[in-house]
Protein backbone atom coordinates (compact mmCIF):
# COMPACT_ATOMS: atom_id res chain seq x y z
CA UNK A 1 0.00 0.00 0.00
CA UNK A 2 1.45 3.31 -1.03
CA UNK A 3 -0.06 6.59 0.07
CA UNK A 4 0.55 9.86 1.84
CA UNK A 5 -1.73 12.50 3.32
CA UNK A 6 -1.85 16.25 3.29
CA UNK A 7 -3.98 18.63 5.36
CA UNK A 8 -6.05 20.88 3.12
CA UNK A 9 -7.86 24.10 3.74
CA UNK A 10 -11.36 23.97 2.35
CA UNK A 11 -14.35 26.08 3.33
CA UNK A 12 -17.47 24.42 1.92
CA UNK A 13 -20.12 26.77 0.64
CA UNK A 14 -23.84 25.94 0.43
CA UNK A 15 -26.11 27.60 -2.15
CA UNK A 16 -29.83 27.50 -1.45
CA UNK A 17 -30.95 29.26 -4.63
CA UNK A 18 -30.79 26.61 -7.28
CA UNK A 19 -31.56 28.57 -10.45
CA UNK A 20 -28.86 28.90 -13.06
CA UNK A 21 -26.92 32.13 -12.62
CA UNK A 22 -23.99 31.80 -15.04
CA UNK A 23 -25.42 30.78 -18.41
CA UNK A 24 -22.21 29.64 -20.16
CA UNK A 25 -21.30 27.44 -17.20
CA UNK A 26 -24.76 25.86 -17.32
CA UNK A 27 -24.30 25.24 -21.04
CA UNK A 28 -20.92 23.70 -20.36
CA UNK A 29 -22.55 21.42 -17.79
CA UNK A 30 -24.99 20.29 -20.52
CA UNK A 31 -22.11 19.61 -22.90
CA UNK A 32 -20.31 17.63 -20.20
CA UNK A 33 -23.35 15.41 -19.57
CA UNK A 34 -23.64 14.62 -23.30
CA UNK A 35 -19.96 13.94 -23.85
CA UNK A 36 -19.44 11.31 -21.16
CA UNK A 37 -17.64 8.19 -22.35
CA UNK A 38 -16.72 4.89 -20.78
CA UNK A 39 -13.04 4.13 -20.30
CA UNK A 40 -13.78 0.40 -20.25
CA UNK A 41 -15.84 0.32 -23.48
CA UNK A 42 -14.87 3.25 -25.71
CA UNK A 43 -11.13 2.55 -26.02
CA UNK A 44 -10.18 -0.23 -28.47
CA UNK A 45 -8.40 -2.24 -25.79
CA UNK A 46 -8.65 -5.35 -28.00
CA UNK A 47 -5.95 -3.87 -30.26
CA UNK A 48 -2.52 -4.88 -29.05
CA UNK A 49 0.06 -2.15 -28.68
CA UNK A 50 3.07 -2.57 -30.97
CA UNK A 51 5.92 -0.97 -28.98
CA UNK A 52 7.52 0.35 -32.18
CA UNK A 53 4.42 2.48 -32.80
CA UNK A 54 4.34 4.33 -29.46
CA UNK A 55 6.86 6.97 -30.51
CA UNK A 56 9.69 8.71 -28.67
CA UNK A 57 8.28 11.45 -26.46
CA UNK A 58 11.72 12.60 -25.30
CA UNK A 59 12.49 14.93 -28.22
CA UNK A 60 9.32 16.29 -29.86
CA UNK A 61 9.93 18.39 -33.02
CA UNK A 62 13.62 17.52 -32.87
CA UNK A 63 16.20 14.95 -33.88
CA UNK A 64 16.44 12.05 -31.42
CA UNK A 65 19.26 12.48 -28.93
CA UNK A 66 22.64 11.02 -29.90
CA UNK A 67 22.60 8.79 -26.82
CA UNK A 68 19.32 7.31 -28.10
CA UNK A 69 20.50 6.99 -31.71
CA UNK A 70 23.58 5.10 -30.48
CA UNK A 71 21.37 2.32 -29.07
CA UNK A 72 20.47 -0.77 -31.10
CA UNK A 73 16.96 -0.55 -32.64
CA UNK A 74 15.23 -2.77 -30.02
CA UNK A 75 16.71 -0.70 -27.21
CA UNK A 76 15.56 2.53 -28.88
CA UNK A 77 12.03 1.12 -28.90
CA UNK A 78 12.38 0.00 -25.29
CA UNK A 79 13.62 3.48 -24.36
CA UNK A 80 10.61 5.09 -26.08
CA UNK A 81 8.26 2.71 -24.28
CA UNK A 82 9.71 3.40 -20.85
CA UNK A 83 10.03 7.12 -21.50
CA UNK A 84 6.31 7.17 -22.41
CA UNK A 85 5.47 5.20 -19.28
CA UNK A 86 7.39 7.75 -17.22
CA UNK A 87 5.62 10.67 -18.83
CA UNK A 88 2.20 9.05 -18.58
CA UNK A 89 2.82 8.08 -14.96
CA UNK A 90 3.08 11.76 -14.22
CA UNK A 91 -0.12 12.44 -16.12
CA UNK A 92 -1.71 9.63 -14.13
CA UNK A 93 -0.66 11.27 -10.85
CA UNK A 94 -1.83 14.60 -12.25
CA UNK A 95 -5.24 13.11 -13.08
CA UNK A 96 -5.61 11.88 -9.52
CA UNK A 97 -4.70 15.35 -8.29
CA UNK A 98 -7.23 16.86 -10.69
CA UNK A 99 -9.93 14.49 -9.43
CA UNK A 100 -9.30 15.54 -5.81
CA UNK A 101 -9.04 19.25 -6.62
CA UNK A 102 -12.28 19.13 -8.59
CA UNK A 103 -13.95 17.47 -5.61
CA UNK A 104 -12.81 20.51 -3.64
CA UNK A 105 -14.16 22.86 -6.31
CA UNK A 106 -17.61 21.30 -5.91
CA UNK A 107 -17.43 22.35 -2.26
CA UNK A 108 -15.80 25.76 -2.49
CA UNK A 109 -17.06 27.55 -5.59
CA UNK A 110 -19.79 30.07 -4.84
CA UNK A 111 -22.23 29.37 -7.71
CA UNK A 112 -24.58 26.45 -8.33
CA UNK A 113 -23.59 26.29 -12.01
CA UNK A 114 -19.96 26.16 -10.91
CA UNK A 115 -20.71 23.28 -8.53
CA UNK A 116 -22.79 21.30 -11.03
CA UNK A 117 -20.16 21.58 -13.74
CA UNK A 118 -17.27 20.72 -11.39
CA UNK A 119 -19.10 17.56 -10.34
CA UNK A 120 -18.99 16.34 -13.98
CA UNK A 121 -15.28 16.97 -14.05
CA UNK A 122 -14.73 14.69 -11.07
CA UNK A 123 -15.98 11.73 -13.11
CA UNK A 124 -14.01 12.94 -16.18
CA UNK A 125 -10.82 12.84 -14.14
CA UNK A 126 -11.72 9.44 -12.68
CA UNK A 127 -11.99 8.16 -16.25
CA UNK A 128 -8.60 9.64 -17.05
CA UNK A 129 -7.05 7.90 -14.04
CA UNK A 130 -8.61 4.66 -15.28
CA UNK A 131 -7.37 4.91 -18.90
CA UNK A 132 -3.85 6.09 -18.14
CA UNK A 133 -3.39 3.42 -15.46
CA UNK A 134 -4.58 0.72 -17.84
CA UNK A 135 -2.42 1.94 -20.72
CA UNK A 136 0.76 2.33 -18.64
CA UNK A 137 0.41 -1.25 -17.50
CA UNK A 138 0.83 -2.25 -21.17
CA UNK A 139 4.12 -0.40 -21.39
CA UNK A 140 6.04 -0.68 -18.17
CA UNK A 141 5.47 0.26 -14.52
CA UNK A 142 4.16 3.34 -12.73
CA UNK A 143 7.00 5.77 -12.02
CA UNK A 144 6.99 8.12 -9.01
CA UNK A 145 5.50 11.61 -9.28
CA UNK A 146 8.01 14.32 -10.26
CA UNK A 147 8.67 16.77 -7.40
CA UNK A 148 7.57 19.86 -9.35
CA UNK A 149 4.20 18.33 -10.23
CA UNK A 150 3.64 17.20 -6.67
CA UNK A 151 4.53 20.66 -5.38
CA UNK A 152 2.04 22.27 -7.76
CA UNK A 153 -0.80 19.87 -6.93
CA UNK A 154 -0.19 20.24 -3.21
CA UNK A 155 -0.10 24.02 -3.54
CA UNK A 156 -3.49 23.92 -5.27
CA UNK A 157 -4.96 21.41 -2.82
CA UNK A 158 -3.94 23.59 0.13
CA UNK A 159 -4.68 27.01 -1.41
CA UNK A 160 -7.11 29.05 0.65
CA UNK A 161 -8.83 31.02 -2.13
CA UNK A 162 -11.13 29.12 -4.49
CA UNK A 163 -9.86 31.32 -7.31
CA UNK A 164 -6.35 29.95 -6.68
CA UNK A 165 -7.64 26.40 -7.05
CA UNK A 166 -9.40 27.39 -10.25
CA UNK A 167 -6.37 29.17 -11.76
CA UNK A 168 -3.90 26.49 -10.62
CA UNK A 169 -5.93 23.52 -11.81
CA UNK A 170 -8.32 24.65 -14.52
CA UNK A 171 -6.25 27.28 -16.25
CA UNK A 172 -2.62 26.24 -15.68
CA UNK A 173 -2.60 22.46 -15.20
CA UNK A 174 -5.42 21.77 -17.68
CA UNK A 175 -3.87 23.96 -20.38
CA UNK A 176 -0.54 22.19 -19.95
CA UNK A 177 -2.27 18.82 -20.16
CA UNK A 178 -4.07 19.86 -23.35
CA UNK A 179 -0.88 21.12 -24.96
CA UNK A 180 1.04 18.00 -23.99
CA UNK A 181 -1.69 15.66 -25.27
CA UNK A 182 -1.63 17.48 -28.61
CA UNK A 183 2.13 16.97 -28.87
CA UNK A 184 1.84 13.29 -27.97
CA UNK A 185 -0.98 12.81 -30.46
CA UNK A 186 1.28 14.10 -33.23
CA UNK A 187 4.05 11.66 -32.25
CA UNK A 188 2.33 8.34 -31.58
CA UNK A 189 1.08 5.84 -34.15
CA UNK A 190 -0.46 3.48 -31.61
CA UNK A 191 -4.23 3.36 -32.22
CA UNK A 192 -5.05 2.71 -28.56
CA UNK A 193 -2.93 5.58 -27.33
CA UNK A 194 -4.34 7.87 -30.03
CA UNK A 195 -7.93 7.13 -28.98
CA UNK A 196 -7.06 7.73 -25.31
CA UNK A 197 -5.49 11.06 -26.16
CA UNK A 198 -8.40 12.14 -28.39
CA UNK A 199 -11.10 11.38 -25.84
CA UNK A 200 -9.12 12.76 -22.92
CA UNK A 201 -8.27 16.00 -24.76
CA UNK A 202 -11.95 16.53 -25.52
CA UNK A 203 -12.65 16.47 -21.77
CA UNK A 204 -9.65 18.66 -20.95
CA UNK A 205 -10.90 21.29 -23.40
CA UNK A 206 -14.06 21.67 -21.30
CA UNK A 207 -11.98 21.83 -18.15
CA UNK A 208 -9.94 24.73 -19.52
CA UNK A 209 -13.10 26.49 -20.68
CA UNK A 210 -14.61 26.22 -17.21
CA UNK A 211 -11.55 27.94 -15.75
CA UNK A 212 -11.57 30.68 -18.37
CA UNK A 213 -15.28 31.44 -18.05
CA UNK A 214 -15.29 31.38 -14.29
CA UNK A 215 -12.10 33.39 -13.83
CA UNK A 216 -13.08 36.07 -16.34
CA UNK A 217 -16.17 36.52 -14.22
CA UNK A 218 -14.55 36.29 -10.79
CA UNK A 219 -11.23 38.13 -11.05
CA UNK A 220 -12.64 41.63 -11.67
CA UNK A 221 -14.77 41.20 -8.53
CA UNK A 222 -11.86 40.36 -6.22
CA UNK A 223 -10.44 42.90 -3.79
CA UNK A 224 -6.95 44.15 -4.54
CA UNK A 225 -4.97 42.25 -1.90
CA UNK A 226 -6.57 38.93 -2.92
CA UNK A 227 -6.02 39.73 -6.58
CA UNK A 228 -2.33 40.36 -5.91
CA UNK A 229 -2.13 37.07 -4.04
CA UNK A 230 -3.81 35.30 -6.96
CA UNK A 231 -1.39 36.82 -9.46
CA UNK A 232 1.56 35.73 -7.32
CA UNK A 233 0.07 32.28 -6.86
CA UNK A 234 -0.26 31.88 -10.64
CA UNK A 235 3.40 32.75 -11.13
CA UNK A 236 4.51 30.39 -8.37
CA UNK A 237 2.35 27.58 -9.77
CA UNK A 238 3.87 28.00 -13.24
CA UNK A 239 7.45 28.04 -11.96
CA UNK A 240 6.94 25.16 -9.52
CA UNK A 241 6.01 22.84 -12.34
CA UNK A 242 8.35 24.23 -14.96
CA UNK A 243 11.51 24.79 -13.02
CA UNK A 244 11.56 22.86 -9.71
CA UNK A 245 14.76 20.82 -9.66
CA UNK A 246 14.35 17.10 -9.32
CA UNK A 247 15.11 16.65 -5.64
CA UNK A 248 14.80 13.21 -4.15
CA UNK A 249 15.87 12.52 -0.56
CA UNK A 250 17.85 15.75 -0.46
CA UNK A 251 19.87 15.11 -3.64
CA UNK A 252 19.20 16.31 -7.16
CA UNK A 253 18.36 13.47 -9.53
CA UNK A 254 17.63 13.04 -13.18
CA UNK A 255 14.09 11.65 -13.38
CA UNK A 256 15.12 9.21 -16.09
CA UNK A 257 18.24 7.90 -14.36
CA UNK A 258 16.55 4.61 -13.54
CA UNK A 259 15.61 4.09 -17.19
CA UNK A 260 19.13 4.93 -18.40
CA UNK A 261 20.73 2.49 -16.01
CA UNK A 262 18.35 -0.33 -16.92
CA UNK A 263 19.03 0.15 -20.63
CA UNK A 264 22.80 0.49 -20.29
CA UNK A 265 22.84 4.21 -21.11
CA UNK A 266 25.50 6.30 -19.38
CA UNK A 267 23.36 8.68 -17.24
CA UNK A 268 26.02 11.40 -17.22
CA UNK A 269 26.32 11.38 -21.00
CA UNK A 270 22.53 11.47 -21.43
CA UNK A 271 22.01 14.24 -18.89
CA UNK A 272 24.75 16.42 -20.33
CA UNK A 273 23.31 16.05 -23.86
CA UNK A 274 19.84 16.97 -22.61
CA UNK A 275 21.20 19.96 -20.68
CA UNK A 276 23.20 21.23 -23.64
CA UNK A 277 20.05 21.10 -25.78
CA UNK A 278 18.17 22.97 -23.05
CA UNK A 279 20.85 25.67 -23.15
CA UNK A 280 20.53 26.17 -26.91
CA UNK A 281 17.98 28.97 -27.39
CA UNK A 282 17.09 27.83 -30.91
CA UNK A 283 16.41 24.27 -29.77
CA UNK A 284 14.32 25.60 -26.87
CA UNK A 285 12.23 27.74 -29.23
CA UNK A 286 11.62 24.79 -31.57
CA UNK A 287 10.48 22.46 -28.78
CA UNK A 288 6.79 22.65 -27.92
CA UNK A 289 6.46 24.25 -24.50
CA UNK A 290 2.96 23.88 -23.03
CA UNK A 291 3.71 26.47 -20.32
CA UNK A 292 4.68 29.17 -22.78
CA UNK A 293 2.38 28.13 -25.64
CA UNK A 294 -0.80 27.09 -23.81
CA UNK A 295 -0.90 28.12 -20.15
CA UNK A 296 0.61 31.61 -20.43
CA UNK A 297 -1.78 32.89 -23.15
CA UNK A 298 -4.76 31.67 -21.10
CA UNK A 299 -3.47 33.44 -17.97
CA UNK A 300 -3.24 36.59 -20.08
CA UNK A 301 -6.76 36.01 -21.35
CA UNK A 302 -8.30 35.92 -17.86
CA UNK A 303 -6.30 38.95 -16.74
CA UNK A 304 -4.14 37.29 -14.10
CA UNK A 305 -0.93 38.53 -15.71
CA UNK A 306 -0.52 42.21 -15.04
CA UNK A 307 2.16 44.87 -15.41
CA UNK A 308 3.23 43.96 -11.88
CA UNK A 309 3.97 40.31 -12.78
CA UNK A 310 4.55 40.19 -16.56
CA UNK A 311 8.31 40.79 -16.37
CA UNK A 312 8.77 37.89 -13.96
CA UNK A 313 7.37 35.44 -16.55
CA UNK A 314 9.73 36.86 -19.17
CA UNK A 315 12.71 36.46 -16.88
CA UNK A 316 12.15 32.73 -16.52
CA UNK A 317 11.26 32.22 -20.19
CA UNK A 318 7.59 31.43 -19.57
CA UNK A 319 6.08 34.36 -21.47
CA UNK A 320 4.69 33.60 -24.92
CA UNK B 1 -27.91 38.28 -41.96
CA UNK B 2 -25.47 41.06 -41.05
CA UNK B 3 -22.80 38.82 -39.49
CA UNK B 4 -20.58 36.04 -40.71
CA UNK B 5 -18.93 33.72 -38.21
CA UNK B 6 -15.53 32.15 -38.27
CA UNK B 7 -13.56 29.89 -35.93
CA UNK B 8 -9.91 30.78 -35.33
CA UNK B 9 -8.48 27.29 -35.40
CA UNK B 10 -5.36 28.04 -33.37
CA UNK B 11 -7.38 29.48 -30.50
CA UNK B 12 -10.27 26.99 -30.40
CA UNK B 13 -9.94 24.43 -27.60
CA UNK B 14 -12.78 22.29 -28.91
CA UNK B 15 -14.80 22.59 -25.71
CA UNK B 16 -18.13 22.36 -27.56
CA UNK B 17 -19.76 25.29 -25.80
CA UNK B 18 -20.57 27.12 -29.06
CA UNK B 19 -22.25 24.14 -30.70
CA UNK B 20 -24.35 23.69 -27.58
CA UNK B 21 -25.54 27.31 -27.90
CA UNK B 22 -25.93 27.38 -31.70
CA UNK B 23 -26.42 23.78 -32.87
CA UNK B 24 -28.01 24.83 -36.18
CA UNK B 25 -24.77 26.46 -37.31
CA UNK B 26 -21.82 25.16 -35.32
CA UNK B 27 -20.46 21.72 -34.61
CA UNK B 28 -17.37 19.81 -33.73
CA UNK B 29 -17.28 17.34 -36.61
CA UNK B 30 -16.78 13.69 -35.65
CA UNK B 31 -13.09 12.93 -35.36
CA UNK B 32 -12.13 16.61 -35.15
CA UNK B 33 -11.07 18.60 -32.14
CA UNK B 34 -12.09 22.10 -33.15
CA UNK B 35 -15.39 23.75 -33.92
CA UNK B 36 -16.61 24.45 -37.42
CA UNK B 37 -19.26 26.81 -38.78
CA UNK B 38 -21.08 24.30 -41.00
CA UNK B 39 -23.72 26.84 -42.00
CA UNK B 40 -23.78 30.61 -41.69
CA UNK B 41 -26.96 31.79 -39.91
CA UNK B 42 -30.00 32.18 -42.13
CA UNK B 43 -32.55 33.47 -39.64
CA UNK B 44 -32.36 36.10 -36.93
CA UNK B 45 -32.84 33.39 -34.30
CA UNK B 46 -29.82 31.53 -35.66
CA UNK B 47 -27.81 34.72 -35.82
CA UNK B 48 -28.64 35.61 -32.23
CA UNK B 49 -27.59 32.15 -31.11
CA UNK B 50 -24.29 32.49 -32.99
CA UNK B 51 -23.65 35.94 -31.52
CA UNK B 52 -24.29 34.58 -28.05
CA UNK B 53 -22.00 31.61 -28.78
CA UNK B 54 -19.32 34.08 -29.83
CA UNK B 55 -19.74 36.03 -26.60
CA UNK B 56 -19.58 32.83 -24.56
CA UNK B 57 -16.54 31.36 -26.34
CA UNK B 58 -13.98 31.31 -23.52
CA UNK B 59 -11.04 31.32 -25.91
CA UNK B 60 -12.27 34.20 -28.03
CA UNK B 61 -12.05 31.81 -30.98
CA UNK B 62 -15.48 32.32 -32.53
CA UNK B 63 -15.37 35.59 -34.39
CA UNK B 64 -18.34 37.55 -35.69
CA UNK B 65 -17.60 39.98 -38.43
CA UNK B 66 -19.86 42.16 -40.45
CA UNK B 67 -20.43 41.03 -43.99
CA UNK B 68 -19.23 44.21 -45.63
CA UNK B 69 -15.80 43.62 -44.12
CA UNK B 70 -15.77 39.97 -45.01
CA UNK B 71 -12.77 38.51 -46.82
CA UNK B 72 -15.42 37.26 -49.28
CA UNK B 73 -15.89 40.93 -50.30
CA UNK B 74 -12.27 42.00 -50.79
CA UNK B 75 -13.30 44.98 -52.93
CA UNK B 76 -15.09 46.54 -49.98
CA UNK B 77 -12.52 45.69 -47.37
CA UNK B 78 -9.54 46.62 -49.50
CA UNK B 79 -8.53 42.97 -49.29
CA UNK B 80 -8.11 43.23 -45.53
CA UNK B 81 -10.30 40.98 -43.44
CA UNK B 82 -11.47 42.63 -40.24
CA UNK B 83 -12.62 40.19 -37.63
CA UNK B 84 -14.33 41.37 -34.50
CA UNK B 85 -15.06 38.93 -31.70
CA UNK B 86 -18.62 39.60 -30.65
CA UNK B 87 -17.47 39.57 -27.03
CA UNK B 88 -15.31 42.58 -27.78
CA UNK B 89 -17.62 44.49 -30.05
CA UNK B 90 -20.33 43.98 -27.46
CA UNK B 91 -18.74 44.98 -24.18
CA UNK B 92 -21.40 42.96 -22.39
CA UNK B 93 -19.52 39.74 -23.23
CA UNK B 94 -18.01 37.14 -20.93
CA UNK B 95 -17.36 38.49 -17.50
CA UNK B 96 -20.24 40.92 -17.61
CA UNK B 97 -23.61 40.79 -15.96
CA UNK B 98 -25.12 40.17 -19.38
CA UNK B 99 -25.07 36.43 -18.87
CA UNK B 100 -25.13 36.47 -15.10
CA UNK B 101 -28.43 36.44 -13.30
CA UNK B 102 -27.06 37.84 -10.07
CA UNK B 103 -24.23 40.16 -9.18
S1 LIG C 1 -16.73 27.77 -27.69
FE1 LIG C 1 -14.89 28.61 -28.65
S2 LIG C 1 -13.22 27.31 -27.89
FE2 LIG C 1 -15.15 26.21 -27.49
S3 LIG C 1 -15.42 24.91 -29.32
FE3 LIG C 1 -16.52 26.79 -29.73
S4 LIG C 1 -15.06 28.12 -30.83
FE4 LIG C 1 -13.89 26.46 -29.88
FE1 LIG D 1 -7.84 14.94 -16.87
FE1 LIG E 1 -8.81 17.78 -16.60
Amino acid sequence: MSFETIDTNVKALWRFDYDSNIKPLRDLYEVAKKEQWNAALDIPWHIETDPSQIGDMSAPNAEPYDFVKALPKEKQIEFAKRRSAHLLSNFLHGEQGAMMICGQLVEVVPDMDGKLYASTQVIDEARHVEVFHRYISRLDRIYPIMPGLKALLNAVLTADLWQMKCIGMQVIAESIAMGSFKTMLAITHDEVFKKILQLTSQDEARHVSYGLIYMKDAIPKMNEPDRDRLEDFAFTAMTLLATTPQMEGGRSTDPFEQIYLELGIDPQKATSEIISRMMDPEAVRAQPNPFRDYAYPQLERVGVITDRTRAKYREVGLAA
Amino acid sequence: MPHRFEVVEDDCTGCGLCSERAPENLEIPAGFSIAEVFKQPETSTEEEACLEASEYCPAGALLAHTKDLSPADPAQSGGQASFVPAGESTPAGIGSEDWRNDT
